[in-house]
């Protein structure tokens, strides 16, 4: 492109014309990353930033923040009964307040920390577009809330769902005897 | 022949529990004791596809040539695949640990057990993260496992490609050129596979130390001042074509 100006240009290129080639570079600016987030159903379903899994040999449960989701590791015989009963509905509750939450919390602890450290990750990108979508700042939400509160929040007061779902099994079952 | 993955808890129980398990990859022949070790199948079914195999490892052919030929099997074979499954560690992982579990131990000697004897449990550990699952940043980890390799060398390059980039070095020439992010650029990868044609052509033959990476050097320089995709495929060889024939030239004690 020969002799290219521009009204539009600050005054001092008023007069000046300029022989570009292809690829040439008029200006910059930081564009931010575009992120594209999957499961907009998070808070609905756990299972979208949690994985459960067996952990060979008999150590306490623990977890992983390196992986795509957030990894929690049972020994043989906890993930066995895990999977015994993380299908059905009624139990479903119950498992979440005992391993999902506890988990949680401990998750956003860490990112009261360190969240900078996390900010590529998915599950961490989930959580983030998630407060965007209710026009929150998940950063600053961090900063300004507890961690269980936070976690509580985020699955919908587990522990009153675990006790409601006791409450309908023990009821069920005085019921049926 | 059936292609399966490995379901994702299974893939993280074999992968967090290497501490315990690694010597298994050494001493069993068969993958039986994926189902001891996971309590369950840890496999699911993907696809059927024609059976295939890759290049026989008790030949004349050196690991180099292995690599090369395995890229043009592999890919032919699953060109199928989008980019987004070829990402996925459980599908790779479930290859290496199913349908080319006794392919990939025996490329990597692993059936050899007087190779492996005074190394670290350590360093086979990791070797054995690399090998038969994903380790790594985004770009390495697919690279680096013993089949992903194959099929991201025959995508990123077409199989065309893969012929110009050679036998010699072949392993090495593709992790430090495919890693580059630049070559996320089809202009530029076709732009790149035009100037190793160029000198191919000629009979002229690329080091990958000497002429390579400084041709690679050379355009990343260059894109500091122009947006190299506004560039053609012609265009950008030109570039990496014209700095080597320098080097060539100053050895020669010419000028150009």
């Amino acid at each position: 492109m020969k002799a290219f100006s521009c009204a539009d240009w600050n005054d001092e290129f008023d007069g000046l014309t300029f022989d570009l080639e292809a690829g040439n570079i008029l200006a910059y600016d930081n564009f931010k990353p575009l992120t594209l987030v999957e499961d907009p159903n998070i808070f609905k379903n756990v299972d979208s930033i949690f994985s459960v899994y067996k952990k060979l040999g008999n150590a306490l449960p623990d977890f992983d923040l390196t992986e795509q989701k957030i990894r929690i590791g049972l020994n043989s015989k906890d993930y066995n009964l895990y999977r015994r009963y993380c299908a059905n509905p009624s139990m479903q509750p119950i498992l979440n307040a005992m391993i999902i939450l506890p988990v949680l919390v401990a998750v956003f602890d860490e990112l009261k920390r360190a969240a900078q450290e996390h900010e590529s990750d998915a599950w961490f990108l989930s959580l983030t577009a998630v407060y965007k979508r209710r026009s929150l700042n998940f950063v600053d939400v961090l900063k300004s809330t507890d961690a269980l509160t936070l976690a509580q929040a985020v699955m919908g007061s587990p522990i009153t769902q675990a006790l409601k779902s006791i409450a309908v099994a023990l009821d069920d079952a005085t019921e049926d005897s | 022949m059936e292609l399966c993955y490995l379901k994702g808890d299974a893939l993280a129980t074999l992968k967090t529990g290497l501490q315990t398990t690694y010597e298994k990859y050494l001493t069993e022949r068969d993958n039986s004791w994926l189902v001891d070790v996971c309590g369950e199948n840890p496999f699911v079914k993907f696809r059927d596809v024609p059976d295939f195999e890759l290049t026989p490892l008790d030949t004349e052919f050196d690991v180099g040539e292995v690599d090369f030929r395995n890229s043009k099997i592999l890919y032919r074979n699953l060109h199928f695949l989008t980019p987004r499954q070829a990402a996925d560690e459980k599908l790779w992982a479930g290859l290496c640990h199913d349908a080319f579990y006794d392919y990939v131990r025996r490329r990597w000697e692993y059936d050899k057990l007087d190779n492996l004897r005074g190394i670290k449990a350590d360093d086979t550990i990791e070797r054995i993260t690399n090998r038969f699952f994903f380790n790594g940043n985004a770009r390495e980890k697919i690279l680096t496992n013993t089949l992903s390799k194959y099929w991201w060398a025959g995508h990123v390059f077409g199989l065309d490609g893969l012929e110009a980039l050679g036998l010699k070095d072949f392993y090495s020439k593709l992790f430090s050129i495919a890693s580059r992010s630049f070559m996320g650029s089809e202009t530029l990868r076709g732009g790149f596979i035009k100037f190793l044609r160029h000198f191919n052509e000629r009979g002229t033959q690329l080091d990958r130390d000497d002429h390579i990476r400084p041709a690679m050097i050379e355009l990343n320089k260059v894109g500091g001042t122009i947006v190299l995709d506004c560039l053609t495929e012609n265009e950008v060889a030109a570039i990496m074509i014209v700095h080597v024939e320098k080097i060539f030239a100053a050895r020669q004690g010419r000028k150009i």
